[in-house]
């Protein structure tokens, strides 16, 4: 990292900028951040345990709360469904698109792409089909710089098979470099977000600066090692990047589709995998309530200018769109592609093990709630940005994480509460008898969702391979009946740990999803 | 067309989101109305909103028809062994649950607005099903029972079972005792038999008395359960007690008032009303009770007060009684063996006590083992089956 902190947005110069919790910070700034990292894990309880407490001690109360909540969940799944079927049809347009046709028209030689691939112990073979994919698109590759970033305390030997591999790239693409992330940098947690800051850096000087590339001309990509970009990828990136508003105040989301080892994956990580493929879907449909997630691109200018990603806490991919947002007052945005990466649906060796690494996987992500902290810390101090916005974005983000952890466990399991706590008097009434029927019938309506995503699903399938027989068709039909359980298993539960986690202190590091890909 | 096209519109979502709150708004005190028994008849001349009630009706078997006030009944299973039916407007319903070839379980049921009233129907085969055990079986199992046709004949229809054959028609050779007989048949029960067998048969209507006999168990497999003479009491706490004075038998229950059954209980209401609901009976009972002492008939609930008895009569057919017990695995029907047969009633006398015979004797030693119930037959055994017996 360059010395002076000048290139710094003036906000990003701020000591707690990049506050990753709250031993960071100090005296009452300490406390304040603190308290909000006790808050969504007390939120999440208090509504479990409330919804217990109200079931034993005012059941009809609990009763009409329920039914009502069951109504919600119909609605905001129709809601949602809308969201999806409209991205759907815009992915698959999108996907028709010749991008490379559309941006003849357009002055774009002078964008280059810079392509971040942090990586730790993962297989050589995945490294290699991540970088075939890079050179097999339909950009000029002489445009497409790759940074193969690897990790010290991963081996000496992960770094030399690095070096191999770039070598043999060399003469595809306009750079190829690996570095080599120390592991032993104070205040670093070991993970994605620091090996990737230390790999831009790197890259800013001996690529862009060695090469006269100007930094706002250069859209970096930071990707999972598993992502395999669709041939038009740059193109469609690039042609957005120069259509944005504003293309150095936003960020670009593609739609992360779990295709890579899709047929050769279990059910279970099937139906996990695109359900968080059909999320960032619905997402993309609603920008302004959107954050990075995962696979993204930026701008190296907006990058630089607040310090890359933060190293020192766990999902740096929507971190990083916070920092953006606050260090421009509120000016920044993301600008959904509605186009395509493909990578790995999680995969252990057996069932057991593949139930386990989703658990973790999700528990990392949803450990997101950090930023919830880290959002309205901020904006108790970022006056530069209107009160009515930071009072709406708090809401939703409060909404969205305590949403995500008491949601299905209140409708799939806590439905019940009134029935077994409520008490002779209330059994009696033909309120506590029509209470499991009145949900069953709604949640039978919400289902029905589960057929759209069912036939979506089927549409977003890569080809099937020779080895895969065609039952497998319908198998990841029918697959969808499991969501009650994943939802409940591999969202809240997860979630609930991961914010109980924060509330208690027991700060959680990065954990790296194996990749096994059969 | 290489067209880029853009997100939804959000004017687009904002109007989808309002219609959606709407419709929220709209049908979530529908269905509170609709979970509270309210129903809107748009069938009738005037359209009217009432206020119904409904019935939690738990069988026995699950093969069976529910119908009330003569018409098949709307129902939601919640189990196979049970039925919700609901929009019953207040009142007394007549519920009648049959089955193919099985008895016909009758009762007239009040039902209160908003309020579900539980009840537990039994139905016995029609024709008595019995399974025959005798002191040998040949090889393959198969029961040896000479003369057992012309034993039964006199009783009417009954069903046996399990295969068997007489010794003449049997492979010679190695015959093997039952084990079942060898149980119920050990050397101490056949000691006490014999000694029992110079007793007079106890009749409770009788002044002649005599001390109750226990069985031991031949092993720690096998639980002998006492048929009743004066006092036997169920897991849940209710008590079967024969008052000597009134000559009657009562079911009483004397734990927590939570956790008394329903059919003890009914909603706090004028006398009168009680006598038309539920029969003149329990109207008198509860008088009878309440004059008694404070403590005889308890109050249940807060907001839905309930009076409930302590005790309640069962119906012996104006006979002899010469034992009783719980039926194994219910502590809502008793077995009990009167001087025309063998009978399960049940104990639920709101409206009446339903009545199903078991089987036709009216002596020979009757025994529950295993939670199984035996009657002794001449030299044979009887199982006496609650269902038809699939095997």
């Amino acid at each position: 990292m360059s010395n002076t902190k000048d290139h710094l947005l003036p906000y990003a110069k701020r000591r707690d900028f990049h506050v990753g919790k709250a031993p960071h910070l100090a005296g009452s700034d300490r406390r304040l951040y603190r308290i909000l990292e006790i808050i969504p894990g007390l939120a999440a309880w208090i509504t479990l345990f409330g919804v217990l407490a109200l079931s034993a001690f005012a059941p009809f109360f609990a009763a009409y709360f329920i039914i009502a909540f069951a109504m919600y969940w119909v609605l905001k799944t129709f809601f949602l469904s809308y969201h999806l079927r409209y991205n759907w049809k815009r992915l698959r347009k999108h996907m028709a698109v010749d991008w490379a046709k559309k941006l003849q028209a357009e002055s774009h030689e002078h964008i280059h792409h810079l392509i971040i691939l942090p990586f730790y112990k993962e297989p050589e073979s995945i490294i290699q089909n991540t970088v075939q994919a890079l050179a097999d698109t339909r950009t000029d590759t002489k445009k497409l710089h790759v940074v193969l970033a690897a990790e010290q305390r991963a081996g000496e030997e992960y770094y030399q098979m690095a070096l191999t591999l770039a070598s043999k790239w060399q003469s595809v693409f306009g750079s190829i470099i690996v570095t080599s992330h120390p592991g032993d940098i104070p205040g670093e947690m070991p993970g994605k977000g620091s090996n990737a800051t230390f790999a831009a850096e790197q890259a800013r000087v001996v690529i862009l600066d060695a090469k006269g590339i100007s930094y706002t001309n250069t859209l970096v990509s930071i990707f999972d090692i598993d992502t395999v970009v669709y041939p038009d990828y740059f193109n469609c990136l690039t042609w957005h990047f120069i259509h944005a508003e504003y293309p150095l105040k936003s960020s670009f989301q593609p739609v992360p589709v779990f295709n890579n080892n899709l047929w050769e994956a279990p059910a279970l990580a099937r139906v996990v995998a695109m359900s968080s493929t059909f999320w960032e879907m619905v997402q993309q449909e609603r920008p302004e309530r959107m954050a990075t997630f995962s696979s993204h691109s930026v701008s190296f200018q907006a990058l630089y200018e607040v310090g890359y990603w933060q190293s020192n806490m766990v999902s740096e991919d929507s971190r990083i769109y916070w920092n953006l947002f606050l260090a421009n007052n509120g000016d920044y945005r993301v600008v959904p592609l509605s186009y395509p990466v493909s990578m790995d649906a999680n995969v252990g060796g057996n069932l057991w093990s593949t139930v386990k690494q989703i658990y973790k996987q999700h528990r990392r992500w949803t450990y997101g709630v950090e930023n919830f902290v880290y959002i309205i810390y901020h904006f108790t101090k970022n006056k530069n940005i209107s009160l009515r916005r930071r009072v709406i974005i708090s809401l939703q983000q409060a909404e969205g994480y305590w949403s995500l952890v008491t949601n299905p466990i209140m409708l799939f399991i806590l439905g019940w509460a009134p029935i077994f706590l409520g008490g002779h008097e209330f059994h009696q009434t033909v309120l506590s008898y029509n209470l499991p029927i009145v949900v069953r019938d709604l949640l039978i309506v919400a289902m029905f969702g589960l057929v759209i995503s069912s036939v979506i699903s089927m549409t977003m399938l890569p080809p099937r391979p020779h080895e895969a027989s065609r039952f497998k068709y319908f198998t990841m039909s029918i697959q969808w009946i499991m969501v009650p359980a994943t939802m409940i298993i591999f969202s809240a539960i997860p979630g609930l740990d991961a914010q109980t986690r924060l509330m208690l202190g027991k700060y959680m590091g990065f954990w790296v999803t194996p990749k096994n890909r059969v | 067309m290489d067209k880029h096209v853009p997100p939804l519109e959000r004017i687009h979502r904002t109007i989808v989101f309002y219609l959606l709150l709407l419709l929220f708004v709209v049908v979530v005190p529908l269905l509170a109305f609709y979970a509270n028994g309210y129903r809107y008849d748009f069938f009738s001349e005037e359209p009217v909103v009432t206020v119904t009630g409904g019935m939690y009706i738990s069988t026995q078997i699950p093969e069976i028809e529910i119908f009330i006030n003569e018409l098949p009944a709307q129902k939601s299973r919640f189990f196979r062994r049970a039925t919700f039916v609901q929009g019953l407007q207040e009142g007394v319903h007549r519920v009648h649950v049959q089955g193919q070839e099985l008895h016909t379980w009758v009762k007239p049921v009040p039902v209160y607005s908003q309020m579900v009233t539980e009840l537990f129907a039994f139905t016995l085969p029609v024709i008595p099903q019995v399974r025959l055990i005798t002191p040998e079986v040949t090889e393959d199992g198969t029961a040896i029972a000479d003369e057992i046709e012309t034993l039964l004949t006199g009783f009417g229809d009954i069903n046996i079972t399990n295969e068997f054959s007489t010794s003449s028609q049997s492979t010679l050779g190695d015959m093997e005792v039952d084990e079942v007989f060898e149980q119920f048949l050990d050397q101490e029960f056949l000691l006490l038999k014999e000694t029992i067998a110079e007793m007079p048969i106890i009749t409770l209507s009788n002044d002649e008395e005599t001390p109750a006999f226990r069985f031991s168990t031949t092993s720690p497999e096998v639980v002998v359960v006492d048929m009743a003479t004066t006092t036997v009491t169920s897991q849940s706490g209710i008590s079967l007690q024969f008052d000597e004075e009134e000559e009657v038998l009562l079911a009483t229950y004397a734990g927590d008032i939570r956790s008394i059954p329903y059919y003890f209980c009914i909603p706090e209401q004028p006398i009168q009303s009680i006598a038309k609901r539920y029969g003149d009976h329990v109207a008198q009972a509860l008088e009878a009770d309440a004059s008694v002492s404070t403590t005889t008939v308890r109050e249940r609930g807060s907001w839905n007060v309930e009076l409930c008895r302590s005790s309640i009569a069962i119906d012996t057919r104006n006979e002899s009684v010469l034992s009783f017990n719980f039926v194994p695995g219910f502590d809502n029907l008793v077995v009990l063996h009167l001087s025309s047969g063998v009978y399960v009633t049940e104990i639920d006398d709101r409206g009446w006590q339903n009545h199903q015979l078991l089987f036709p004797q009216n002596d020979g030693q009757l025994m529950i083992i295993n939670n199984q119930i035996f009657l002794e037959f001449e030299e044979f055994i009887l199982e006496l089956l609650l269902e038809f017996d699939d095997n």
